[in-house]
This record gives structure tokens, sequence and C-alpha cells, in this order.
């Protein structure tokens, strides 16, 4: 755990984390994932809506989003919806943005990489391949500078 | 199962290359898809008349390859010097190998669709029955076998206690995938994902069953686009409580494709309802 989180120095134990899902299955699944490769402060929003409303209220007392971790398909709002108010708004556009989705076609991969996410996690997933993508959106990060 | 590149994908590539990446010679790459040594499909990607490409274009380009490659599809790049050492810079290499020079064309572009096929509840559950191995792989770390397939009425199949059921619609057909449990290997299931044991159905975990609907009908579709068909799917939901019967109220009786699928969490069945989209 300790030797993961050395890897990628953009991510410390404290960093904030953002899930945002309507099913609290994955929600609970993907925080203890989390919480298992050593990170300890994960925040939930069913929805893109209630996303952006929690983001807002931490901005407001200075709290920064280090990653938000987002499904595809929800309810409200979805995921590429969340991903395009992010990416215009000023504040926000360079939070690292993890796709989740059940889909992985060409022409929906190609248009959430042009609005700009990070990665993506393409369910099913177990702990080993979230932890890919973390490294994968560090490198990415770092890359886009 | 062949990979098929449509040329509404390689429009969009050729699109999105151009407009948005600083490609800025976007005519000049060319996509090929080729026959070689069955069961292979290669594709070729052609830069080697391209100059420049942006990172977030090699973004692009590596996902797509990713996807190829996960369907066993071989995957090669032309290109310039100078772009071969910008994909090895960029950590590519492994999913964009590069050769230098340039390949003969090849004219036999494939646009097969099967937008206008029915496809029957058989081969269905032929996309289906990976999808959920994989789902109980990955994420429970379960193995798991399948039954043979079999037609069934609507009232001659076992009791459920908790579902997740998801509609879909299929070229010119409509219906519903089923993943159904009795409790004891639905909480056997959802203990192996959670890695804590359940000894009963506690608020939250029901979500599992409509999760692993979505999940499965994810990789379904994604499987079932890529042969050419078209599909799109709902939100699934859960129907959960004691001894459930599953009715549907079609016009005419439904005809019902089931499979068991049996591992160390005991049994649990996938049911398969498919009519005429009216």
């Amino acid at each position: 755990m300790g030797d993961f989180l050395s890897k990628i120095d953009m991510f410390l134990p404290e960093s904030n984390f953002l899930i945002v899902d309507d099913s609290n299955a994955v929600r609970t699944l993907v925080k203890q994932h989390l919480i298992s490769l050593g990170f300890t402060n994960i925040l939930e929003a069913e929805n893109g809506k209630e996303a952006l409303a929690k983001l807002d209220s931490f901005y407001k007392v200075g709290v920064e989003m280090n990653l938000i971790l987002a499904d595809w398909n929800m309810p409200e709002m979805n995921g590429i919806d969340l991903l395009l108010s992010l990416k215009n708004h000023p504040k926000y556009k360079t939070i690292p943005f993890l796709m989740i989705t059940s889909e992985s076609e060409t022409e929906n991969v190609i248009k959430a990489i042009v609005l700009g996410v990070t990665d993506f996690v393409v369910k099913p997933f177990d702990e080993n391949i979230l932890k890919e993508k973390l490294i994968a959106v560090w490198k990415r990060t770092k890359q886009k500078g | 199962m062949d990979f098929r590149l449509h040329t509404a994908q390689q429009a969009l590539i050729f699109q999105v290359f151009s407009s948005n990446f600083g490609l800025s010679e976007a005519e000049n790459c060319r996509i090929e898809v080729l026959k070689v040594k069955e069961p292979y499909t290669l594709v070729m990607f052609d830069f080697s008349k391209v100059s420049s490409i942006e990172s977030v274009g090699l973004d692009v380009l590596a996902h797509l390859s990713g996807s190829i490659l996960a369907q066993n599809r071989r995957v090669m790049v032309i290109a310039s010097d100078h772009l071969t050492q910008r994909i090895e810079d960029c950590g590519y290499s492994g999913v964009l190998p590069c050769f230098v020079g340039v390949v003969p064309k090849v004219d036999d572009l494939i646009v097969d669709s099967k937008k206008n096929q029915e496809i029957d509840a058989v081969a269905f559950m032929q996309v289906v029955i990976p999808a959920v191995r994989d789902n109980l792989s990955v994420y429970a770390q379960l193995s798991s076998n399948f039954g043979i397939p079999r037609v069934c009425t609507q009232k001659d199949r076992p009791a459920v206690d908790i579902a997740g059921v998801g509609g879909f619609f299929c070229n010119n057909q409509k219906g519903n995938l089923l993943l159904c449990f009795q409790t004891e290997s639905f909480l056997k299931v959802v203990s192996a994902i959670m890695k804590r044991k359940y000894l009963e159905v506690e608020p939250g975990i029901s979500d599992w069953a409509a999760e692993l609907a979505n999940s499965v009908l994810g990789k379904v579709k994604t499987d079932l686009k890529a042969e050419g068909y078209s599909f799109s799917s709902g939100i699934p939901a859960v129907f959960a409580g004691k001894d459930l019967e599953v009715l549907y109220s079609t016009k005419l009786p439904p005809r019902l494709d089931i499979v068991q699928c049996s591992g160390e969490f005991g049994e649990f069945y996938i049911e398969i309802m498919m009519v005429p989209n009216d």
C-alpha cells in the first residue's frame, strides 16, 4: 500500500476523491478499493448534479478535489454531462476525471476523450485494475503538466 | 468474429484527429483492415505521411488499439521515425507497435452491418454467457459453469428471490435480460465481491443484482455492436422478495430462454426474453 502511494506522488493518503455513481453497490466497492490502497478522504454523490453541488460546497470552504471517479450512465445528470460541466468550469476543469463505464464502444470513448476525460475503468473491475488506472491518471496528468 | 472497422468509425476518427488534435494532414492518415492468417485481422493505421500528432490524439489511438487488441486482433502502425519516437515517449509502444515505412494499399475495407438481421436468443445467449462469466470472475473471483440453454414458459421456471433486470433493444427486437438468484446464492456472490460475509440481504446490497445486469449488458452491447448489430439498453432495476414469479405483459406468450449458472456460490439462472419491437 505504502509502496503504491510512493509511486504516484500526485495522490497522498489525505487526497480527496469523489465517487459519483447511482449504484450504492459500486460506490461502496470503489470506496473499499480506495481505502485498501491507502486513501482516507472519500466522498460520494449519486449523480452528476449532486457531484457539482458537493464540489461547490467544498470549494467554498477551500477544499480541493484531487480525483473524480464517475459512472457513465446515471439518472439526473450522466457522467459525460458532468465531465462537460467540469471542463467548462474555470475552477474544476483541471481535476483529473476517471470515467467508470460498462461500455467500451469506440464512439463513446472518443467522445469522452475529446471532452478531456483522463482515463476509463471498464466494468467489471477489481482493485488491481483500479490501481493501474490511478497510475495511468498520474502519468497523464504529469504529461499534461 | 472479425473486428470490423466501419466507415462511420473511420470518419469519426478522421474528424477527431483533424479538428481537435492538431493533426495537420488528416487526409494523409489511412486506416485499413487487413485480412491476415485466420483467425486474426490486422488493423493498420498508416501515419507515414503525417508530420505531427498531439498527445491526446495518441490517447484516442491507444484506446482504440487497446479495444482491438482485447478482441485478439492485431494492430500495426505505419509511422515516420518522428512519430514512432513520439509513441514510444508517450509510453504507448506496447499497444501501438510501430513500423517505419509504407505498406501497400489494400482495397477491401469492410462494412458489414447486421442492423437489419434478427438476432435469435441462442446467438444472444452466446454473448451473454461469457459476459456473466467475466463479471463473476473479475468482481467476485468466482469461477462458474453454465448449463445448456433451454426454452421455457412463464409457468415452468424456478422461483426467484432477487433479480437484476435490464431492458434492451436489439435491431428490430426488444427484450429483457434477467439474472435470477435465490437469496443464499446471491449472498454468496455479493460476499465474494465485497470480501465480507453477508448473512442477510442488508440495505444496499440488492443493488448488486442490477449492477451485475448493467455490467453484463454493457459488455453485450460492445460485443454485438462490434458484430454490426444495433443495441441499446436502459438502466437496470432490482426485483426483490420471496419466491417471486416474474410475468411479462406481452400480447403473445413470450419465448423465454434460460441457462443455469453454477459454481461454489450455488446456482442462479440467466433469462432472456425477446419479442418483436412493434
